[in-house]
C-alpha cells in the first residue's frame, strides 16, 4: 500500500511532463458464483515510461485492485524501475519490478525468481498475478543474447488469499498459518504463531539467446521459496506454536522454442533443490511428524505446442510432469503438478471477438478447471467478454474440486487507454 | 503421330517462354533495389464492413542483407500499443522467423511466430504476418497471363504458386509496371476465391527508389479495408545489423 502511494505521487507529475509515454487499463468484472454469492471485482493500472536523460530511463506501474466481498482495495506497486545504460550494450537497474520467466503457457517451470497474487489465480493471466520485487542488477545485450543478473536485498512470498475469502474459504495453500491456527484450534490446542523472517540475500541470472532458429535460454535463482511454510512446534501438551518460515533453495533450468514448419515447440526444464514440502494432511500422520515438514528435490520439465489451423483457430497442447525426489514421508503436492493443458481459440474479425477455451487437468489429483470467454474488442479502448468458469475434481484442501463453489458465470469490461 | 507432337510443343513453347519471363520479371520485382535500408513512418487505418475504423502508427526499419533481409515493426500509437512490435529475419533466403512483442504482457520476451500464423491478420488489420517478409523468387512459381493497361499504366499480369505447401495464400496475381518494377495491384486468394486485394493508390520516386507511398488492401472475405500510408521514409540510413535484434524488438523506447 504504501509502495502503492509513493508510486501515484510520482507518476502523476512525470505523466504531466512532456515526452514521457503513459498507458492503463480499467477492469470491472461481476462473478455470479456457484456458492450463491455474486462479487464484483475492480481493477485500475497505469504504467509509465520515459527518459530522465539519454542514458537513464524510469518505467512505472501502479494498479489498484478491490473486490466486494472479501479482500477489500489495495494498491499495488508493479514496477519503479530506474535504468542506466551504462554503454550500448550494458544497462544497469535498481528498483522494483516483476518478470515471468519460462516460455510455456502459464504453467512455468523455470518461473522462480517472483513471486504471485495466489489471489487471482485462474482469474487473471500469470504474467498480471506477478508481485514486484526490490531488486539491483544487470543486463547484458549483444546481438539476439541477452544476460541479465538481479540481486534481491529481502526475500519476497505469494500473496495469499484471505483463508476467509469466497475465493479460499477452506482451499487456500497449507502454508497459510491462519489456515492450520483454525485447525489446530478446532483440535482444542492453543495456539502461538509467530514469523520468523530474517534480511535475505538472493540472488537470479537470466540468460536467453539463439542460434539458427532455435530460441533458447537459462534462468538460476538462489532464494526464497516463494511458498513460504509453516513450521510447528509442540512446546507444551495441548500447546503449539505456528512459525511461518521463509526457505531458501537453489533453482535452475533451460527453456526452448523452435518452429517447426506449422508447430511451434516449446519447453522448460527446471531442477529444484531442497524444497520443503508438507508432509501427508491426514492429522494423525501429520501430528505424529516433527515439523511437519520434509524435504527433496524436484524437477520439473513442460512441453508446449502451438499450432495455427486454418480458419484463425490457435491450438495449444501442454504436458507438464514433475518427479520428487525420495522425501521421507508421503507430502501434499502444491498445485500445478503433473497436469496437462489445452486451449482452442477462435478469432473473428468484424465484429472484432475472440472465443477461447481453455482446460487445465491435472492428472495425479484427477482434478482441474476450464474455463470458456468471449472477448468482443468493440473499438480501441473497450472491449466486453462474458464467460464461465468450472472446477472439478476431489474436494479435500489443495483438490481442485474444493473450489467447485466458486465455479461463476462472469461478465467483464475493460478500458484502455 | 509427329504431327500431334509438333503441335503440342507449339502449345508447349509459348507457356515455358511466358513462365521463363515472368519468373525473369519477378526476379527483378522482388530483387529491386530499395536501398541498403530505409526507415519508414507509417499510419494503419483499418475499417470494418460495418465502418467502425482503427488506427495505428508503427515505424518500419529494413536492411538488405545477403543473408536475408531483415525489418523491425514497432508501433508508435495508440498508447497502450506502444512498444509492440515483430521482427522479420530471413535465413540465408532458406527459412524466414519472425517473433512477436506485446509491450502490453508483463512477460517480457518475444514469442516465435509458426509458418501457419503467418497466416493471420497482423494486429486486427487485412495485413498478414507474412506480407512484411521479403519474397524470395525461387519459393514460387510465375506465369505471365496477361499484358493489360492498369489506369493508363501497362502492365504485366503474374500468376504466382507457392512451391511452399505451407504459404497462407493458394496463389497470387500482380498486376506489374515492368519499367518500375513495382506490383500495382495483387490479389491474393484462398480455397480458389478471392480473399483481398492490394492496390498501390499512390507511389512517388523518393531518393531515386520508386516506393508505394499509399497503398489499399480490400478483403473480399471481410469486408473491410486497410489503408497503408507512408508518412515518412529514409533511405540508406546506415542501419547496422545488431539493430535488428530481440533487444530492439523488446525496447520499450522507440
Amino acid at each position: 500500500m504504501r509502495k502503492g502511494l509513493l508510486a501515484l505521487l510520482l507518476s502523476a507529475p512525470v505523466l504531466a511532463s512532456a515526452g514521457w509515454n503513459h498507458t492503463g487499463t480499467v477492469n470491472l468484472r461481476m462473478d455470479a458464483r456457484e456458492a450463491g454469492e455474486s462479487a464484483l471485482l475492480g481493477r485500475a493500472a497505469v504504467e509509465a515510461s520515459g527518459e530522465l536523460s539519454e542514458r537513464l530511463s524510469l518505467q512505472m506501474e501502479v494498479e489498484g485492485n478491490g473486490e466486494t466481498s472479501v479482500e477489500g482495495a489495495s494498491a499495488e506497486l508493479r514496477t519503479l524501475l530506474l535504468d542506466w545504460q551504462v554503454h550500448d550494450a550494458v544497462h544497469l537497474f535498481a528498483g522494483w519490478q516483476q518478470q515471468v520467466w519460462g516460455r510455456a503457457d502459464e504453467v512455468n517451470p523455470l518461473d522462480f525468481a517472483f513471486a504471485e497474487d495466489t489471489r487471482w489465480y485462474y482469474l487473471e493471466p500469470r504474467a498480471q498475478r506477478k508481485l514486484a520485487r526490490l531488486s539491483a542488477g544487470t543486463r547484458i545485450e549483444w546481438g539476439d543474447s541477452s544476460l541479465a543478473l538481479f540481486y534481491f536485498p529481502e526475500s519476497s512470498r505469494n500473496h495469499l488469499a484471505d483463508a476467509d475469502s469466497i475465493w479460499c474459504e477452506g482451499t487456500c495453500d497449507f502454508a497459510d498459518p491462519d489456515f492450520q491456527r483454525d485447525q489446530f484450534a478446532a483440535l482444542g490446542f492453543a495456539v502461538n504463531t509467530s514469523k520468523a523472517s530474517a534480511p535475505r540475500h538472493e540472488w537470479a541470472g537470466r540468460y536467453t539467446s539463439r542460434l539458427g532458429g532455435l530460441d533458447f535460454g537459462a534462468a538460476v535463482y538462489y532464494g526464497t521459496d516463494h511458498r513460504q511454510r509453516v513450521e510447528r512446534t509442540f512446546v507444551a501438551p495441548g500447546v503449539v506454536e505456528l512459525e511461518t518460515k521463509e526457505y531458501q533453495s537453489l533453482s535452475y533450468g533451460v527453456d526452448a522454442a523452435y518452429a517447426l514448419g506449422d508447430v511451434v515447440a516449446r519447453a522448460e526444464l527446471a531442477r529444484y533443490q531442497d524444497v520443503k514440502l508438507y508432509i501427508d494432511s491426514e492429522l494423525p500422520r501429520y501430528l505424529a511428524d516433527a515439523d511437519g515438514l520434509t524435504e527433496t528435490d524436484a524437477t520439473a520439465a513442460i512441453l508446449s505446442l502451438d499450432y495455427t489451423a486454418p480458419g484463425d483457430i490457435y491450438l495449444n497442447l501442454q504436458y507438464q510432469d514433475v518427479w520428487l525426489g525420495e522425501p521421507e514421508d508421503e507430502v501434499i503436492l502444491p498445485r500445478e503438478l503433473n497436469l496437462a493443458t489445452f486451449q482452442i481459440a477462435k478469432t473473428f474479425y468484424d465484429p472484432d471477438v475472440k472465443i477461447e477455451w481453455t482446460t487445465l487437468y491435472d492428472i495425479g489429483k484427477e482434478g482441474g478447471f476450464s474455463k470458456l470467454e468471449a472477448r468482443w474488442q468493440m473499438d480501441m479502448q473497450w472491449m466486453l467478454s462474458v464467460g464461465c468458469l468450472a472446477f472439478d475434481g476431489e474436494d479435500s484442501a489443495e483438490d481442485y474440486g474444493a473450489f467447485r463453489k466458486n465455479n461463476s458465470v462472469y461478465l467483464a469490461t475493460q478500458y484502455q487507454f | 503421330m509427329k504431327s500431334i507432337f509438333s503441335v503440342l510443343l507449339m502449345l508447349a513453347l509459348p507457356a515455358a517462354a511466358s513462365a521463363q519471363d515472368a519468373q525473369a520479371l519477378m526476379d527483378k520485382v522482388n530483387n529491386r533495389y530499395v536501398g541498403d535500408d530505409a526507415l519508414s513512418e507509417v499510419t494503419l487505418e483499418y475499417t470494418s464492413k460495418s465502418g467502425s475504423s482503427k488506427e495505428y502508427e508503427l515505424r518500419i526499419w529494413n536492411i538488405e542483407e545477403s543473408a536475408g533481409n531483415k525489418t523491425l515493426l514497432k508501433y508508435t500509437a495508440p498508447n497502450f500499443m506502444r512498444g509492440s512490435g515483430v521482427l522479420v529475419h530471413g535465413e540465408d533466403k532458406q527459412e524466414t522467423l519472425q517473433w512477436l512483442y506485446l509491450s502490453q504482457a508483463a512477460k517480457k520476451e518475444a514469442r516465435k511466430i509458426s509458418s501457419s500464423e503467418r497466416g493471420r491478420p497482423l494486429f486486427g488489420t487485412d495485413i498478414f504476418y507474412v506480407d512484411i517478409e521479403a519474397k524470395a523468387t525461387e519459393d514460387f512459381t510465375y506465369q505471365q497471363l496477361r499484358d493489360e493497361m492498369l489506369d493508363g499504366i501497362a502492365t504485366v499480369v503474374v500468376q504466382a504458386v507457392p512451391n511452399k505447401p505451407d504459404y497462407p495464400y493458394e496463389r497470387t496475381i500482380s498486376w506489374v509496371d515492368p519499367e518500375r518494377l513495382l506490383e500495382l495491384k495483387v490479389e491474393y486468394y484462398q480455397d480458389g476465391k478471392l480473399l483481398k486485394t492490394l492496390i498501390a493508390e499512390q507511389t512517388e520516386q523518393i531518393e531515386g527508389v520508386w516506393t508505394v507511398t499509399r497503398s489499399k488492401v480490400v478483403s473480399a472475405k471481410q469486408g473491410s479495408n486497410t489503408v497503408m500510408n507512408i508518412d515518412k521514409i529514409d533511405y540508406n540510413l546506415g542501419l547496422q545489423v545488431d539493430q535488428f535484434s530481440f533487444k530492439a524488438l523488446t525496447a520499450r523506447e522507440i
